[in-house]
């Protein structure tokens, strides 16, 4: 019924980078996984010594600056902060993570020895909890079915991280099968190394350059403090970085689901550069499409950042719109086309 | 690696029954799988006016009274409360259904037209929800991908039933190779329905006899106020009536998962019979297990709410010891086997 969601080659890559788990500080597996598509492509990937993502793509030379754009692997999670005598395991937030979204499910646990074992994530007795509204990380433990001793042998410890399980990772397609609705824990930010790779792609196969030299960024940790983008914006040091990501539809805001592709123009951190803001306007017009603008005061992005710490010049957001942020995630499947649409776009037509 | 816990009989059993929807007044797809099970091993199961599953088996007749045992079949879920102009969906719980349990998920939603549309909880943008808040029904909508005029002809409404969606139900098994974890959404109580189930069949396969006339009933709607066991009880008039449910780890009780099983001496609505009490803790004897006993003032069975309505004579509550009650509920692999172990010892050697 849904032949066109699955069909599409973003969503084919998406659906094969949330199939590893990939938490703040611990994006080896997909890390991985990206440098063999973009490899595979003829591309030569590279990997810092932080562990970032990069490949560099040679533009036309009708601007001599450099463009990065950023999309982040890392996902956010469970991290452990003590493992009790029955071998539960006390949990807190890993980024942006909140108790009632996770809810009780499967969760891989990644281990010292570069593997994963399964938890299932429990705020105890339901009976005795009716009544409360208040619900935080100190409720929730993991049960691991292992006894402290076994769980370091496995190599458990305080400080590893957890996600949750793949299989329970979807996506999920539903609703309209005119726009269908595609649901994943959670889109942020593969959803954007997705678009990112399927632009690569078609770049190859169309034969065609950037304006200027670019670099296709694949940061690691942008959930604990964009800590991949800011030592690989300084020493790349961008002229313009955008971020590719997530446009999130924030209580009270105007933006609709099918209202257009998300610009950001301020967030918690910095304002976005006008120009940039210009040249996505630019890049919409050309294929007809409209865009709509965020601002807010409880987010950040890589490039605001990294703009934090001196790496780049001007700054850009650009995001795929998408609600339910940092939980299961959802995004109309319109969104796919359109979003690859602009940013096939904005690389044609931008000149910095 | 947990090749025992796939092959065991009560499991496979419960995999069935978990992979159909059933909340609260919509049990007719597992009250039809019951059936088939307990006809096909010989047995006339029965389905009463209201709904309710029954299996009348003649017994050796060391005594004349009658025992019940009951595993209700329905589940805990969400009902939808209101349509939103964009087609999501306000819902509340039905029966003891927490909002941070079940978390951001797919879910499937039961339309009158005897189908199932899938849907995601959603608590909205996590990026706003940092700080002290309350997590409530209000904050969480189901998005549906339709229209409300969409909705309507698909046969959603006011009153329609949810419940978390069949691949993201389990089971789940983990942890100790010599004593895994088995963990889904839910136990409540199809895992009692399970173990009833495999009794029966052992009952059969053995040509083996309870030890008075026994009924095996499946009753409805026991997640809001026993409204199915109630009529039930009151026309079977039973002698005894015994509880086969999960035996909660409430808060406050010394009860580990791999102890057990769960005599239930005291809960919300009533005392346990002391005699029923000492029957079964024979028949925990005979089958060589240390049962673990239970109180709490926070639950009932269908035991007690019967015993309110005045079905029963005397009543008895056992359980399978499990954690996370109302969300995704872990057992041990050896509560398959010690409960099954208990449960036919009480079915054959119970003398009231």
């Amino acid at each position: 019924m849904y032949e066109k969601v699955y069909e599409n080659e973003t969503f084919k890559i998406f659906t094969d980078l949330i199939s590893v788990p990939s938490p703040t500080a611990r994006e080896e597996l997909v890390a991985k996984k990206i440098r063999d598509y973009i490899d595979g492509w003829g591309y030569h990937s590279e990997q810092d010594y932080a562990g970032n993502v990069l490949v560099r793509v040679p533009g036309s030379g009708k601007s001599d600056k450099l463009v990065m754009t950023a999309s982040h692997m890392d996902e956010i999670g469970l991290v452990v902060t003590g493992i009790n005598p029955d071998g539960t395991l006390r949990v807190h937030k890993l980024g942006g993570m909140l108790p009632w979204k996770i809810g009780e499910r499967p969760v891989e646990i990644l281990t010292d020895k570069r593997d994963t074992i399964t938890g299932v994530v429990s705020f105890g007795t339901g009976h005795s909890q009716v009544g409360r509204t208040e619900i935080t990380w100190d409720q929730v433990k993991i049960v691991t079915g292992l006894t402290p001793q076994q769980l370091k042998e496995k190599g458990v410890r305080v400080g590893s991280p957890a996600v949750p399980a793949s299989e329970f990772r979807g996506p999920t397609v539903f609703g309209d099968e005119d726009d269908p609705m595609i649901g994943a824990v959670n889109y942020d930010d593969r959803m954007g190394c997705a678009f990112q790779l399927s632009i690569l792609k078609a770049l190859k196969k169309d034969g065609i350059q950037p304006n200027c030299d670019w670099i296709f960024a694949f940061p690691k940790q942008e959930e604990v403090k964009g800590n991949g983008i800011k030592p690989l914006a300084l020493r790349e040091q961008p002229d313009v970085l955008i971020t590719i990501d997530g446009g999130p539809i924030f209580p009270d805001s105007d933006i609709t689901w099918d209202g257009g592709c998300v610009v950001t123009t301020k967030d918690k951190l910095a304002d976005y550069s006008f120009e940039v803001i210009l040249a996505f306007q630019a890049a919409a017009r050309a294929v007809g499409q409209d865009l709509q603008y965020c601002v807010t005061d409880v987010a950040y992005t890589d490039a605001s950042l990294a703009l934090q710490s001196g790496g780049p010049l001007q700054i850009g957001c650009i995001g795929y719109t998408a609600d339910g942020a940092h939980g299961y995630e959802l995004m109309k499947h319109s969104m796919l086309d359109q979003y690859f649409e602009l940013f096939y776009s904005l690389i044609k037509t931008y000149i910095p | 690696m947990y090749q025992k816990v796939l092959e065991n009989e009560t499991l496979n059993i419960f995999q069935e029954l978990l992979a159909l929807p059933n909340p609260t007044s919509r049990e007719e797809k597992v009250a039809a799988r019951i059936r088939e099970f307990a006809d096909s091993w010989g047995y006339e199961s029965e389905q009463d006016f209201a709904g309710n599953v029954l299996v009348r088996v003649k017994g050796c007749r060391k005594s004349n009274r009658v025992v019940m045992t009951a595993s209700h079949m329905d589940e805990i879920g969400l009902v939808v409360t209101g349509i939103n102009k964009d087609g999501s969906l306000r819902v509340h719980k039905l029966g003891g259904m927490l909002p941070w349990k079940i978390g951001e998920r797919p879910v499937e939603i039961l339309t009158d037209i005897g189908d199932t549309i899938t849907g995601v909880t959603s608590f909205g943008a996590g990026h706003s929800q940092v700080g002290k808040i309350e997590i409530t029904w209000e904050r969480m909508r189901v998005l549906t991908g339709y229209a409300p005029e969409k909705l309507k002809e698909l046969g959603v409404r006011v009153g329609s039933l949810a419940v978390p969606a069949m691949n993201f139900r389990g089971p789940t098994v983990f942890g100790d190779p010599e004593d895994p974890t088995i963990g889904a959404w839910i136990y409540d109580n199809r895992l009692g329905c399970a173990f009833q189930l495999s009794v029966l069949k052992k009952l059969s396969e053995e040509k083996q006899k309870p030890s008075c006339d026994w009924i095996f009933a499946f009753p409805k709607q026991e997640e809001v106020k026993g409204n199915g066991i109630k009529p039930l009880a009151i026309r079977e008039q039973p002698d005894v009536l015994i509880a086969v449910d999960g035996g909660t780890i409430f808060r406050g009780l010394d009860i580990a998962l791999d102890q057990g099983p769960v005599i239930k001496s005291k809960d919300k609505l009533a005392d346990m019979h002391f005699d029923v009490i000492l029957e079964l803790q024979k028949a925990a004897k005979r089958a060589n297990l240390n049962p673990e006993y239970s109180v709490t003032d926070v639950a009932y069975t269908d035991a007690s709410l019967a015993l309110q309505a005045g079905g029963p004579m005397r009543v008895g509550n056992i359980g399978y010891t499990k954690g996370n009650s109302h969300g995704y509920e872990v057992v041990k692999y050896s509560m398959l086997i010690k409960f099954f172990k208990f449960l036919y010892e009480v079915v054959t050697g119970f003398t009231p």
